[in-house]
């Protein structure tokens, strides 16, 4: 089975939003929004709520972590694919479960009680910073970008 | 490249402006005018002269007003009159924004944007409704091949 089509992986808190149905799915290319995330995987509302702000001709996907690692690779061709998850530490369980991740887009990280502020909108605590550094060991290129038309910020503010 | 100004009554221009910057980061060519009570003398001129900057900087201008009949909307028609290369949209809601924002390119006319414009924002008004079926086999979806 060929590689699948993975244009791009983002963490982002808010998963499918504005950001990403406007601005970065057209960008991109993508056909199949993938949601990897175990908790959105079991719940419909959400899943509804996201088909909603989806663009017209782009797929959604609602997959959790270890489903995404067993069914990945039968992805075809044709899909463009562009997978999103909540966490460094769900990207890292990707990335070591075999899917084929060379770019990670660090979006939203919201602020919250024990993290601090690295960059514009992104917080992190020991743990996101230790799993960024184990995607950094393994290959993973990272970036710091809210949105397509803004200037990527330093990756290696993900680190301090 | 299309040039745009987004005008209206009170702070309805650079809110809407400052929810555009949020999801689409900030945009080159496209001006806000605000039209507030305490500086309504020098609304008028202060419109024409973004109308005018844009046309100068662009060839060619949409004006996106916030309601048909009120002032923002009422200047803008009249430079549309006398200048030629505006074109005016009324209604003025956030996904026809990003949608003409997203669409201007180097073949794009202000007349066609517009239209757009106005098909997008039609598009995405509704009385949303949620229908959760726990039961549906999403299986269904899934291509024969491909995941």
């Amino acid at each position: 089975m060929a590689e699948p089509n993975i244009l791009l992986t983002r963490i982002d808190n808010r998963l499918i939003h504005g950001q990403i149905a406007t601005q970065w799915a057209s960008t991109l290319g993508a056909n199949l929004l993938l949601v990897a995330n175990d908790e959105v995987a079991g719940n419909k509302m959400r899943q509804n709520l996201m088909n909603m702000a989806a663009p017209t001709g782009v797929d959604t996907r609602y997959f959790s972590i270890q489903k995404t690692i067993d069914i990945i690779h039968k992805a075809a061709p044709r899909q463009h694919i562009f997978i999103i998850v909540e966490s460094p530490a769900d990207a890292l369980r990707l990335v070591k479960g075999g899917v084929p991740i060379k770019k990670l887009n660090v979006g939203n990280m919201h602020m919250s009680e024990g993290k601090r502020q690295v960059a514009t909108t992104v917080a992190v605590d020991d743990a996101d910073v230790a799993a960024f550094h184990e995607l950094k060991d393994l290959g993973v290129e990272l970036q710091i970008q809210r949105v397509p038309s803004i200037a990527p910020e330093d990756p290696e503010k993900l680190f301090r | 490249m299309v040039g745009f100004v987004l005008t209206g009554h009170g702070d309805f221009a650079p809110g809407l402006a400052s929810s555009v910057e949020m999801i689409a980061g900030p945009q080159p060519d496209f001006d806000t005018v605000a039209f507030h009570e305490d500086a309504a003398g020098e609304y008028p001129r202060l419109l024409a002269a973004a109308i005018t900057v844009a046309l100068e900087r662009c060839g060619s201008a949409v004006v996106f007003c916030d309601l048909m009949g009120g002032t923002p909307f009422n200047q803008a028609m009249l430079v549309s009159q006398a200048r030629p290369g505006v074109e005016v949209v009324v209604g003025t809601n956030l996904p026809m924004l990003l949608e003409a924002l997203m669409g201007r390119g180097d073949m794009s006319t202000a007349a066609g944007l517009a239209d757009e414009a106005v098909s997008a924002g039609m598009t995405s008004i509704a009385h949303a409704r949620l229908d959760v079926d726990e039961d549906a086999d999403d299986d269904e979806l899934f291509d024969a091949d491909g995941i």
